[in-house]
């Protein structure tokens, strides 16, 4: 199988993470809960993951490093805290219904900055028109899940340090792939998955924290057990319930491999195997791809579409003759809707640091057969 | 006997181990006893006797000082001192 489907989640992943988890799974007990020795080997795990999480990422302290179930939940996490009810709110034209969804739930009054694609210098403008009209928070992802669109974080972390407006930033597509520097952005949280850039197993996820949140889940911590309220320490403050040991034992070797490898390595080597690939789809009539003009601001990903082609038809084609891709509207109908896609939907191509130049030869090849049969 | 230092967090704790293990400190982080977990339930690092004063100079100047320091007797009863 070809997998170019990473955006989603990495399928490969280095040996270590998978022995990892089986040796967690027999061996870890409940972090911070018994003094046995299980239990403080698995509170070890978890600390040597936040202590290399905050080296790669720039935070302070472990303690900021929260664990969460996913980017998802570290969000919700992060736009509880910092947004009130009715809020006002400026995201980007690029959000993932992982933001659009809890501010909504929050009836946030959103006002969406940036709609033009590979556009950094305008993104900022329009980031700065806004926060000129005032709001009570930026949540913006740093990298499009759709079109692997790096937007311009710093710059717009910079225009809300001046103003004092607290920032999210969802790195779903970013960690692992583009150099963060938390203390440098200055914002109040970042969100990450474990599964994707970070090559950890499903079910882990990350959020960077400048300062306890407000905790989605009340329970036990094995902390302050004489409370009935959550400790106001992080990071048992945002992680009642027991830890999922196993998967962060995972993680912790993705983050190792992410570490060793670096994210400008990875970036670079995705960026070439990006090329390559707009240069082989170029030469198939028919295709509109979203591709960024002079590069720099786009990740190894992506999308395309195809003259008369159903995108969903399309991407099971793929998936029939062995190729993974995702096909329609990625959970971020917003960011189609910026790029004049929420109709036709698109096929996304993302890699990883697996993906390799004979993959892509095989998946243009693989593509132009089927384009060659007219669909039925 | 030995010295207990509590912190705010396991999270803190261990990084106060490690800071210890690191100056050449042999610290180990252990469930603290009962009358040393004034909140509930709490982990502490355990120092020996001998490095304690070490200890609260190496924690002090690292910046992430403990909030309590226990003497643990052999029989068991626990006793705050001053840091």
């Amino acid at each position: 199988m070809i997998y170019f489907d990473s955006a989603a989640t990495t399928l490969q992943k280095p040996r270590a993470v998978s022995a990892a988890v089986g040796r967690a799974v027999r061996t870890l007990a409940s972090p911070g809960r018994g003094g046995h020795p299980s239990a403080i080997e698995a509170a070890e795990v978890l600390y040597e993951c936040r202590e290399l999480a905050a080296g790669l990422f720039h935070v302070q302290e472990p303690e900021q490093v929260v664990f969460t179930h996913n980017a998802t939940h570290g969000l919700n996490i992060a736009v509880r805290s910092v947004v009130q009810p009715g809020g006002r709110v400026i995201t980007s034209g690029y959000e993932h219904n992982a933001v659009v969804r809890p501010l909504q739930g929050l009836n946030a009054r959103v006002r969406r900055a940036n709609r033009r694609l590979f556009h950094p210098d305008s993104c900022v403008c329009a980031f700065e028109r806004e926060l000129e009209r005032g709001a009570d928070a930026v949540v913006v992802n740093h990298v499009s899940n759709v079109f692997g669109y790096v937007q311009p974080v710093e710059r717009i972390a910079a225009l809300c340090r001046e103003r004092g407006v607290p920032l999210i930033v969802d790195a779903s597509q970013s960690a692992g792939v583009v150099d963060l520097d938390a203390q440098a952005l200055g914002a109040r949280f970042i969100a990450m998955p474990g599964h994707k850039g970070l090559y950890g197993p499903q079910g882990t996820g990350l959020l960077l924290c400048m300062e306890p949140g407000e905790p989605l889940l009340l329970g036990g911590t094995g902390s302050a057990s004489l409370s009935p309220r959550m400790p106001d320490f992080l990071p048992d403050r945002m992680e009642a319930g027991t830890h999922n040991a196993a998967g962060v034992a995972g993680l912790l070797e993705g983050l190792r491999f992410v570490a060793h490898r670096t994210p400008a390595a990875i970036r670079s080597r995705e960026e070439a195997l990006l090329r390559m690939l707009v240069g082989e789809l170029r030469k198939i009539s028919g295709l509109r791809l979203y591709a960024a003009p002079d590069g720099g601001c786009q990740t190894g990903v992506l999308s395309f579409t195809a003259e008369q082609r159903d995108c969903e038809a399309l991407g099971a084609e793929l998936g029939a003759r062995g190729v993974a891709v995702r096909a329609g509207l990625h959970c971020a109908p917003q960011a189609h809707e910026s790029a004049g896609t929420v109709d036709t939907g698109t096929v996304r191509v993302s890699f990883s640091a697996f993906s390799t130049a004979a993959e892509v030869r095989r998946f243009a090849r693989i593509l132009r057969e089927i384009l060659t049969v007219p669909s039925t | 006997m030995y010295y207990l230092f509590v912190f705010a967090s396991l999270t803190r704790t261990q990084q106060g181990a490690r800071q210890l293990n690191r100056a050449g400190v042999r610290a180990a982080v252990v469930r603290s006893p009962r009358g040393a977990a004034q909140d509930g339930c709490t982990h502490g690092v355990r120092v020996p006797a001998e490095d304690a004063e070490r200890a609260v100079q190496i924690l002090r100047t690292s910046g992430h000082p403990a909030g309590h320091l226990f003497l643990v007797r052999r029989d068991g009863t626990v006793q705050e001192v001053a840091l």
